[in-house]
């Protein structure tokens, strides 16, 4: 089940402009940015690339997300999925798969600086690989964030902001935390935080389970969301 | 409905609960190349006594190589213990704060401050974090001796030649000064963390045993020596790997010394690894002698050259006949090395006795005249840091990850930018042109 829903979701969403705009406004400005970094800094370094494409893919995954569920609901193709007897789960975690797929394809191009600057210097790979780590694992919790955002409302739009605000409060969940009684769990909330350790070359078990266990909840979410709506 | 509820809040607990586990009990791997980001057992140690607020402030400009470097390790700090509390500021942004904390805008530098308490260190690097927390949680500050009795300058003395700004510097750095006298008790007490022996122009009999034995006991001592005086320091210094060798060095290069006075080398010259000149400005070092350093100091000790000056140098050995003529048979061409570093470790049965001398061929550069100029005060307050630490904290192996210099040209940004933001997004475009035209033709 889950496999034929990823197979229906990558074709329906390649044959939409969606993620072709997405690549094209994430490679442009991850590029622009990233190699004003380069000049500035001097140094063979992939490490700039990853928080610019994370907040990049903040903004740009919930685009790619939104019509996950809410334009089955809008259509009202989705009361026929959940007509058969098909939980929530597998659906869930298709529409899931293949946003994710189709994410890291448009982020995929950044291989190209990690040459670019084989070419140009001596980069150290590891944080290179940790970076590539990191992203990847980001685009798998932003993308399960959108797809939650989507099993809400039938409304697409509705479904991007509410991914892009959500994801955008996890981004700064760290920022002023010493403020708060609750500070030290913000901190740990906060994605930008534990994409920093990836960033820099290391990679820690606590920030692979924090991303992991992110979308898990999310998709939790997201299932029960759709199981929801079947008994309505 | 009901049961659904309850299953789901199960799965959303049991996801909280991993959270909650993960991130108590974690492991880490650091692929950078040589483990730059992997805390060592010291600083973990140093991080486990923190219980209560400290706040990092790094100084570093916004183009600064190393400044994600930094934020990371700094992240990696606050990690390991959450008391931990850091930020990374350009100085030129915020020339207040940097003054608030004592933090010299071109140069940067990080504070580390704790109830009021605030510890300074040059870079953002491991040892010099821990090293600055270690001093935080210090219960009292470390105490230097000032030997006096001898002629040596006194730290009450406020004009050009005494060493009162030198000591006002020491204790904002948060020593404790302890006058010695030497002469009338030649002895070191045992409390003593540092010993600061400045240019004495009396004999030091029996002060010289009294200091001696300090030394042999796993004492700390820096040592200044100067061509005026006629006193040779060589004898405390060294069974420590190193040798001063008296005369004067005369700088030749225009661009290493005071203008138009070769007595005064400014030396730039810092090949060391050692920390005690770690990023120092050039230090100003007028009538100076040479020290040199034992290439091969035998077993347990370490020696480490810590300056030169410039290849246009020399050593005069008898400056009152040649004047400032090179004389190939006796005096010794530049490079001069001015300076040494020495640590000694005795393993005693188990317990590591330490014992470090840091030795310089001028004493001037430390006076009220004279220490405020380049990186003289820094070379001072870096020596007697690397000195009086505790052994368990001076051994972090410094960790600055190695600079990977980019050969980026004007034209090679711009290919750069033309294939990362131009040709990929246009590929993207195009495929996506091609797939909307497809489907349009069927």
């Amino acid at each position: 089940m889950t496999r034929a829903v990823v197979g229906k979701e990558l074709r329906v969403l390649w044959a939409s402009p969606v993620p072709y705009v997405v690549g094209a406004l994430l490679q442009l400005v991850l590029g622009l940015l990233y190699v004003d970094q380069l000049a500035a800094r001097r140094q063979a370094l992939f490490q700039p690339a990853v928080p610019i494409a994370g907040f990049l893919l903040l903004a740009l995954t919930p685009l790619v997300c939104m019509r996950a569920v809410a334009e089955e609901a809008r259509s009202g193709t989705l009361e026929l999925l959940l007509a058969v007897p098909v939980a929530g789960r597998p659906l869930v975690v298709g529409k899931w798969l293949a946003a994710w797929i189709t994410v890291l394809v448009v982020l995929a191009p950044v291989v190209l600086f990690v040459l670019l600057l084989e070419w140009f210097g001596n980069p150290d790979l590891g944080p290179v690989l940790s970076g590539l780590v990191g992203l990847a694992l980001l685009a798998g919790a932003l993308a399960a964030l959108g797809v939650l955002a989507s099993s809400l409302t039938s409304t697409q739009p509705v479904a991007a902001m509410t991914a892009f605000f959500v994801s955008l409060l996890l981004w700064f969940a760290h920022v002023r935390a010493e403020a708060l009684s609750v500070g030290g769990v913000m901190d740990r909330l906060s994605i930008s935080e534990r994409l920093r350790g990836f960033a820099g070359g290391v990679v820690d078990t606590s920030d692979v389970a924090f991303f992991v266990l992110l979308a898990a909840a999310a998709l939790t979410l997201a299932a029960a969301a759709v199981d929801g709506r079947r008994l309505r | 409905m009901r049961r659904r509820g309850l299953l789901l809040a199960a799965a959303l607990a049991a996801i909280a609960v991993l959270g909650f586990l993960s991130d108590r009990v974690h492991g880490e791997v650091d692929l950078t190349a040589g483990h730059s980001l992997s805390l060592s057992r010291q600083t973990k140690d140093v991080l486990g006594q923190v219980q209560r607020e400290v706040k990092v402030t790094a100084f570093l400009l916004r183009g600064d190589p190393s400044r994600a470097q930094a934020a990371s390790l700094l992240a990696r700090y606050r990690r390991r213990n959450h008391w931990i509390a850091y930020r990374v500021l350009d100085p030129t942004d915020t020339p207040g704060e940097a003054a608030r904390l004592d933090i010299d805008p071109t140069e940067g530098g990080v504070a580390l401050s704790s109830r009021g308490q605030v510890e300074r260190a040059p870079t953002v690097t491991e040892s010099d974090l821990t090293a600055g927390i270690a001093r935080l949680l210090r219960h009292h500050p470390a105490t230097l001796c000032i030997a006096g009795g001898h002629g040596e300058p006194s730290v009450e003395d406020g004009a050009g030649p005494g060493l009162s700004t030198l000591a006002g510097l020491l204790v904002t750095n948060g020593y404790r000064l302890q006058p010695l006298d030497l002469l009338v008790r030649p002895a070191v007490p045992p409390g003593c963390d540092g010993l600061v022996l400045v240019n004495p122009t009396a004999p030091l009999g029996p002060a010289q045993s009294a200091i001696a034995d300090y030394l042999a006991g796993g004492g700390r001592a820096l040592v200044l020596n100067d061509p005026a005086s006629t006193v040779d320091l060589s004898p405390l210094v060294q069974l420590y790997g190193m040798t001063v060798v008296h005369g004067l060095v005369l700088e030749g290069d225009d661009g290493a010394r005071l203008p138009d006075d070769p007595l005064s080398p400014v030396v730039h010259d810092f090949t060391s690894s050692s920390p005690v000149v770690r990023h120092l400005a050039p230090v100003v070092l007028p009538t100076c002698e040479a020290v040199l350093t034992a290439s091969d100091p035998g077993r347990g000790l370490s020696v480490a050259p810590l300056a030169s000056t410039s290849r246009l140098s020399f050593l005069s050995r008898r400056p009152r006949d040649t004047g400032t003529r090179f004389d190939p048979a006796v005096d010794v061409r530049g490079p001069i090395n001015v300076g040494g570093a020495a640590d000694l470790v005795a393993n005693l049965g188990g317990h590591v006795r330490r014992t470090r001398v840091v030795a310089l061929g001028d004493s001037d550069f430390a006076t009220n005249a004279l220490v405020g100029e380049g990186g003289n005060a820094r070379l001072l307050v870096q020596a007697l840091d690397w000195l009086t630490l505790q052994e368990d904290l001076v051994s972090v192996s410094t960790n600055i990850p190695a600079l990977r210099p980019l050969s980026l040209t004007e034209a090679r940004t711009r290919y750069l930018r033309y294939v990362t933001a131009g040709v990929v997004p246009a590929l993207f475009l195009l495929a996506g042109g091609t797939v909307w035209a497809v489907r349009r033709s069927r």
